[in-house]
């Protein structure tokens, strides 16, 4: 029996009302705001605004895709981004350590260290990175001096640009990703450890069988969501770290967004960009959803 | 959670139990350190003197510990490093730890004025080799010259020597900084004060001429370009059009300017009674006044000694060593009916014995001409910055890699050839059009 959508809502109004706000935002400031993204499809002029500006169809797309240096940033963007991806067992390995930690206190200390990186601002991290890197004076290349090796100077060389990026954000994000296993493994029923442990498992053989397989749902969410963002690769982490000498590997989509949208003023081009990027990333985010929906049964819609 | 443990049936842990918490501990206790070293080191770092932190000197606890990062202390290295353009030459004896001709990228740089002595008219600061440059009257881009391999060879010779910094391409503008106050340098590009407080150290220096070379027998230095106080725009709708253009052709003007930064004299009738401007005391300083005759120092007295070229020693528009009437300063006397007051340096201070040295160096050897502002419509300036975005990055790393050595400096007949396969000529002509027409 189909009940109408008034006796839906009444049923369950506190539910919606508290939805409410929420549901305004988000149709106010990301689904109202969308209209503007018909510029990608018209040169914009500041002088004409976006109504009467002309149309130009494809244009833009057919301009960025024969851009001599495409292949290069493309290529530079998806290199750091699948390194990204690859990082990602981090934060579970860690989350499951932690959770086999006996003593309380330490194991809250851990927790407070390890989160206290994700709220360093990138600016700020950045100069870390570069202050740590540095050839004469800095941390690490005095290290490897100390165990006889040769400094030089990390930055320049573009071969170790994406491990800079990559590693310096696992620092930052790795402990706080943590939070949403840590999470889930909380809510595992002790039952489950008692039966493992009669049955003689290892602790390798319990986190094996009992704690992956908890966080098994979230894991595949997680994955889901990190690769919608493939293509999205954020801009000023990059443009700290960009230099004359590793600029090979640094040039990346969204500094090319930058250079044209920001500092050439075109603002057409720079949206057929990221629209480009967006169509992609949804088109990845739908086909892993279905995958996994097929193998796994779990999927985010 | 792991197993519950009660007191009465207290489970004895395996070896292997033992062995896995033990390197569990070991792990997190590694990665605490990681994580919490970095942001100790902020906190020491802002508590340090900020030349120790740059310099490497600051691990494990504050050195020289002041509070001066947490006081805000303002300094106008931004607003002046655009305009101040110079690079004042003094070879310093050379020392093993120091870098007689410094290096970053962002300041003390000797490619400017090597450049510079190759022929190429209108290079500035920390130019990466892909800027136009005037070269016997005609725009080229040295990137792109023949006669930029005798400079690439010069810049290697000196990095491998030592002369100038390894870390020429990644040092910041704060790197430079602390090495300049730790005399490990011998050339700035900027005003002494500026880079350091200690102006003391720099009243021996002297300015050099522009150079010259086997390439270009003339020494010739940049003028600076006027003040810029702003644009405007006229469109087709406005009316009384051209009250607009007198207005405009008045702000734009030296007279006008000085009007539009401070304002009338206040003895002057353009006060109309409503709030006083400014006054000059005998001193020869400037301050402004208010109705109630508050009187309030102006900036003026600290930077009109800047001011004498417009910003730019090297291309002293104004000339202060030839014609004093036509400072900025000087121009605000007459206004206010004060003296001319001869402007005077002292040359016991390190940073004004620099400035006046500059002057009397560089003045003769000034050139006007250059096309300081070039004007594409809009279908051009699409494709121009297109191709600068391709050809600009390319430069700037071959010849990071030509200097460093990555690259063979003899391979340079390919990199023009690649360069000229990026549409180089197309850029080149697009520049060439645009001025001479």
């Amino acid at each position: 029996m189909r009940t109408s959508l008034a006796k839906i809502i009444r049923n369950d109004w506190q539910l919606y009302l508290l939805i409410l706000p929420a549901v305004v935002y988000v149709f106010i400031f990301h689904y109202i705001p969308m209209y503007g993204v018909q510029i990608a499809f018209k040169d914009f002029s500041t002088r004409l605004g976006i109504w009467n500006s002309p149309w130009v169809g494809f244009k833009h797309f057919i301009w960025f895709v024969t851009y001599p240096n495409f292949g290069k940033i493309i290529w530079n963007t998806l290199s750091i981004t699948l390194y990204n991806l690859m990082t990602y067992p981090i934060p579970i390995i860690l989350a499951l350590l932690i959770n086999e930690l006996n003593n309380q206190r330490f194991r809250k200390v851990v927790q407070m260290v390890s989160y206290a990186p994700h709220f360093v601002s990138t600016v700020v991290a950045c100069s870390m990175l570069i202050l740590f890197t540095d050839n004469n004076n800095g941390l690490f290349n005095h290290i490897i001096r100390a165990l006889g090796g040769t400094g030089s100077d990390w930055l320049s060389r573009p071969s170790l640009f994406p491990s800079l990026y990559v590693w310096s954000g696992v620092w930052q994000s790795a402990g706080w990703s943590t939070i949403i296993f840590l999470a889930a493994l909380a809510g595992v029923s002790p039952e489950l450890y008692e039966a493992a442990y009669m049955d003689g498992a290892s602790r390798l053989q319990i986190i094996l069988h009992v704690n992956i397989p908890a966080l098994a749902p979230t894991i595949i969410t997680m994955f889901i969501m990190r690769v919608g963002q493939i293509m999205s690769l954020g801009f000023e982490k990059i443009y700290l770290l960009q230099n004359s000498l590793n600029l090979d590997a640094s040039q990346v989509i969204s500094t090319y967004v930058y250079e044209m949208g920001v500092r050439n003023g075109q603002f057409s081009y720079a949206s057929a960009i990221d629209l480009f990027n967006t169509a992609i990333n949804i088109l990845l985010l739908f086909v892993v959803n279905k995958i996994s929906q097929r193998i796994a049964d779990v999927s985010l819609w | 959670m792991s197993i519950q443990k009660t007191d009465t049936h207290r489970i004895k842990k395996t070896r292997a139990d033992r062995t896995f918490d033990f390197c569990n501990v070991l792990i997190m206790l590694f990665l605490i350190i990681i994580m919490a070293y970095p942001l100790y080191f902020i906190v020491i770092a802002s508590l340090s003197d900020p030349y120790k932190v740059i310099n490497g000197k600051v691990y494990l606890w504050p050195v020289d510990f002041t509070l001066d990062s947490y006081i805000n202390v303002f300094r106008e290295n931004s607003i002046w490093k655009g305009y101040c353009n110079t690079i004042k030459y003094a070879f310093k004896e050379k020392r093993p730890d120091s870098y007689p001709l410094g290096g970053g990228a962002n300041g003390d740089d000797p490619r400017s004025y090597l450049l510079n002595a190759l022929g190429f008219l209108g290079t500035y600061t920390g130019d990466k080799g892909y800027n136009i440059a005037l070269r016997e009257g005609e725009i080229v881009i040295p990137g792109g010259d023949p006669v930029y391999k005798e400079y690439l060879t010069i810049m290697k010779q000196l990095y491998d020597d030592g002369i100038i910094n390894p870390s020429l391409f990644s040092m910041e503008k704060t790197a430079i900084d602390a090495m300049i106050a730790e005399d490990k340098t011998g050339a700035i590009p900027i005003y002494p004060y500026l880079a350091t407080p200690e102006v003391e150290k720099f009243s021996q220096w002297e300015s050099g001429n522009p150079l010259t070379s086997e390439w270009n027998s003339t020494p010739q230095w940049l003028a600076a370009s006027r003040l810029i106080v702003g644009g405007c725009v006229v469109t087709a709708d406005a009316q009384e059009v051209e009250t607009i253009m007198r207005w405009l052709d008045f702000f734009y003007s030296d007279m006008g300017g000085l009007y539009m930064r401070n304002g009338p004299a206040s003895n002057s009738e353009d006060c109309m009674g409503l709030t006083k401007g400014f006054a000059i005391r005998e001193d020869g300083s400037s301050v402004y006044l208010d109705v109630e005759d508050k009187t309030y120092e102006s900036n003026l007295v600290r930077n009109y000694q800047q001011m004498m070229g417009f910003f730019n020693v090297f291309g002293n528009r104004s000339n202060a060593v030839g014609e004093p009437e036509t400072t900025q300063l000087n121009i605000m006397q007459k206004l206010y009916g004060a003296p001319i007051a001869e402007t005077t340096y002292d040359m016991s201070n390190g940073d004004q014995n620099y400035r006046y040295s500059c002057l009397q160096h560089m003045t003769p050897y000034e050139v006007d001409k250059f096309p300081y502002i070039i004007y594409f419509d809009e279908e051009t300036n699409t494709i121009v910055s297109d191709l600068a975005s391709v050809i600009q990055p390319f430069i700037e790393t071959e010849t990071a890699k030509f200097i460093t050595g990555i690259r063979d400096i003899n391979e340079f007949d390919t990199y023009l050839s690649e360069l000229k396969a990026l549409d180089f000529e197309t850029y080149l002509n697009y520049y060439r059009n645009a001025w001479s027409a």
